[in-house]
């Protein structure tokens, strides 16, 4: 019984300290609280951003790809309206034309910012004997990152 | 009306649409669309390519 005494009195002793600063325990409450809240705005703003990055990117891909489709088979298309009418942040242009329908003052072929090397060009025009179809022209619009 | 894909276009890996028109006797329009590895991502390309017969 005795044993038992102390040992209760041996557990108020360690618990005594906290009772005894009651503020300490209020004030690692407040702290946890406080860098919950932290946690959660910062994850909220994180969801935020990414939603509008991703937003950006797809009002980029569908202007891309709608100034796409009402040029691609523009006769009067060139090298210079194809950048000036195709061109954004974050999307190469590919215009390659052989035979223009307009007069251009520039020598042809041009490429504009083509993602072919100039010798893969020279290697499609010196297959064309070999080819039933000769590339005549190309217009292309590659968007940096996937939509 | 739809005409045989050139032996020259083949589908790649993200290939969403790979196809061929005849526009006229002598024109072929080859539209090509879907994904492909790109620096450290992926990136979104279509395309479209007129081709003219080779003796023309």
């Amino acid at each position: 019984m005795a044993r038992l005494m102390n040992q209760r009195t041996q557990t108020m002793a360690k618990a005594a300290p906290s009772q005894s600063h009651p503020s300490r325990g209020i004030g690692l409450w407040a702290a946890l609280h406080l860098v919950a809240i932290a946690v959660f705005v910062l994850l909220a703003l994180g969801q935020a951003r990414a939603e509008a990055s991703q937003t950006v990117t797809q009002n980029v891909a569908e202007q891309a790809v709608q100034r796409f489709a009402q040029n691609c088979f523009s006769p009067f298309l060139t090298a210079d309206l194809a950048q000036e009418r195709l061109a954004m942040d974050e999307v190469r242009i590919d215009f390659y034309d052989l035979r223009p329908f307009s007069n251009v003052e520039f020598p042809l072929p041009l490429v504009v910012q083509s993602p072919l090397e100039p010798t893969v060009v020279a290697k499609l025009l010196s297959m064309a004997p070999l080819r039933r179809w000769l590339l005549r022209l190309r217009l292309a619009v590659w968007l940096r990152k996937a939509s | 009306m739809q005409a045989p894909l050139p032996d020259t276009y083949t589908p790649l890996a993200g290939t969403e649409l790979l196809a061929a028109r005849q526009l006229n006797p002598n024109r072929v329009a080859v539209v090509h669309a879907g994904t492909r590895p790109f620096q450290d991502g992926t990136e979104t390309f279509i395309f479209v390519e007129r081709l003219t017969p080779s003796d023309e």
